[in-house]
């Protein structure tokens, strides 16, 4: 019973630590344009991502190497090199989004000045990188970003038109203009699979020790986890869709989603939006945070790992808190959050081949893997997403400026 | 270093307010309607006042932009009645009266707006 109701509440905190500022961006941003036409695109991601974190997961547990030591080998160092710095580019510009959004939502929800909350954001976060074990750190921001649910009951509330949202699974090439719905396929498939996440997972699990018999538990977070995560992401795009599209709004602003729950469920709809978003964004900044520093240690082969404690792994700690330090210098120059957020998926999505390819190869290499070695069915979905991968990749920087990003 | 200025030339563009008077009276009557929505929220007591001004406040920030390229004469006086609105709506988030008033307003400037967009 014990072991089925921690399954279930890491699977708890990996629907409440689904969402990050990016999926809440552009989900919400394809609900506005396209109302539901572009659903299809988050399950393909949706995919992506399970298919992605179950491999490098069970990657993991039985041979204990995280992304970074497979990319270190599979790639050597001067390939590596460039997949690190990619890695750590997009990193970075996630940590900066992340922490402008912290800010904006706390100001939404005290009136405090921006700049101070900046300041307060990311002090906050590094107290809670340097004190809170692994464990209570996905636990606590996984289950409050649970409140995100609010977007569920929201969407229920306002009613849509539910034949047109079962038509918005079915893949098309849309209506209105072709450029910006191709923009959205890429950044919404770009955003379920965004690399820190599965960085931090692989990582996440050394940190707690996974051995081949926690395979199950991987399958369970990877797959019921990340599959029902992805209904934040529905909930918000249909919401949108529903309240947003037919008055014309355009979202550009963090508050525009909380309105999207303060419309039809009332003040405690707009407090739990705000909370949530403010949990799912934190938990995402510190993911990310210390995803930068698992990858720079295990490239370079330091010690790391928040087991080590602070002291035990000191290159290691010196890299989040620079990776903070760097966030906050980026949102602090006045740079828009939303535009840091819509840059760095766009720019995560060129970088996503240089992570998932080596995941793949090392989960076909049984020599590390042995039995645990991918199967026919993982292969099947591992080569699909790589080509899917590929391909978003190629045609990310080019939609960009074709779509006037997203503006048509 | 193409990365860095494709980056560049992202932020540039992104930075920049619409610069056709379609696209603009499209930017002013969506903040004008999403005001209308908020004004609607604090009218009826189902927001809080902090996040009715601080919204409205940004959105004012957002128009601000939009404004700074606008040369039409008519979407010049658009702009600057719902950014009027919009002050109203962010000094006085708590006052029924003001909030509806407001709401009212900003569904009018809305509307005009989608009628020189079209």
């Amino acid at each position: 019973v014990s072991k089925i109701f921690g399954i279930a509440l890491g699977i708890l905190a990996a629907i409440g630590g689904f969402v990050d500022i990016g999926d809440i961006v552009f989900n919400v941003a394809a609900g506005a344009t396209f109302g539901y036409q572009l659903l299809w695109a988050v399950v393909v991601g949706v995919g992506g991502i399970i298919t992605y974190a179950e491999m490098c997961g069970r990657v993991a547990a039985v041979s204990e190497k995280a992304v970074f030591d497979a990319v270190r080998e599979r790639l050597g160092f001067s390939v590596g090199l460039v997949a690190l710095s990619a890695a750590q580019l997009v990193n970075l510009l996630t940590l900066a989004a992340e922490i402008g959004g912290v800010a904006i939502v706390l100001q939404l929800l005290s009136g405090l000045s921006y700049t101070g909350l900046l300041v307060l954001a990311v002090l906050a976060l590094g107290i809670v990188l340097w004190t809170m074990p692994f464990g209570w750190i996905e636990r606590v921001f996984g289950y409050c970003g649970l409140a995100l649910l609010v977007f569920a009951v929201a969407a229920i509330k306002l009613n849509p038109d539910w034949g047109a949202v079962a038509h918005g699974f079915i893949p098309s090439t849309g209506s209105g203009n072709h450029w910006v719905y191709a923009y959205f396929v890429v950044g919404l498939v770009g955003a379920a699979m965004v690399p820190y996440e599965v960085y931090f997972y692989s990582s996440g699990a050394v940190e707690e020790r996974w051995g081949p018999k926690d395979l199950g538990l991987n399958r369970a977070n990877a797959v019921i986890g990340y599959a029902l995560g992805g209904i934040l992401s529905f909930a918000l795009m249909i919401s949108a869709g529903a309240l947003l599209l037919p008055k014309g709004i355009d979202p550009d602003l963090l508050g525009t989603v909380a309105l999207v729950a303060e419309s039809p469920l009332g003040k405690i709809g707009l407090i739990l939006a705000l909370v949530g978003m403010l949990f799912a964004i934190s938990g995402a900044a510190i993911d990310s945070a210390f995803a930068g520093a698992y990858n720079l240690a295990q490239f370079f082969g330091w010690e790391w790992g928040k087991y080590r404690h602070n002291a035990g792994a000191p290159r290691f700690t010196l890299a989040w808190i620079v990776m903070l330090a760097l966030g906050f210098a980026i949102v602090v120059s006045g740079v828009d959050p939303i535009l840091v957020t819509e840059l760095s998926v766009i720019f995560s999505v060129a970088a996503l081949p240089l992570t998932y390819t080596p995941i793949l190869l090392v989960a076909n290499d049984r020599a590390y893997m042995g039995k645990h070695a991918n199967g026919v069915l993982g292969n099947l979905f591992g080569i699909f997403y790589l080509a899917v991968v590929f391909l978003i990749a190629v045609a990310a920087l080019p939609l960009l400026l074709l779509s006037n990003m997203g503006q048509g | 270093m193409r990365i860095v200025a494709v980056l560049g030339l992202a932020v540039l563009l992104m930075g920049c307010a619409p610069d056709e008077p379609a696209k603009q009276a499209e930017e002013i009557g969506s903040i004008a309607a999403e005001g209308a929505l908020l004004a609607h929220g604090a009218a009826e007591g189902s927001s809080t006042k902090i996040f009715v001004r601080e919204h409205a406040e940004a959105l004012d920030r957002r128009l601000e932009r939009t404004r700074s390229v606008v040369h039409d004469q008519r979407l010049v006086s658009l702009a600057a009645s719902v950014s009027d609105e919009l002050a109203r709506l962010a000094e006085e988030p708590g006052d029924e009266f003001t909030t509806r008033s407001v709401e009212r307003a900003l569904e009018r400037r809305a509307r005009e707006a989608a009628e020189l967009a079209e």
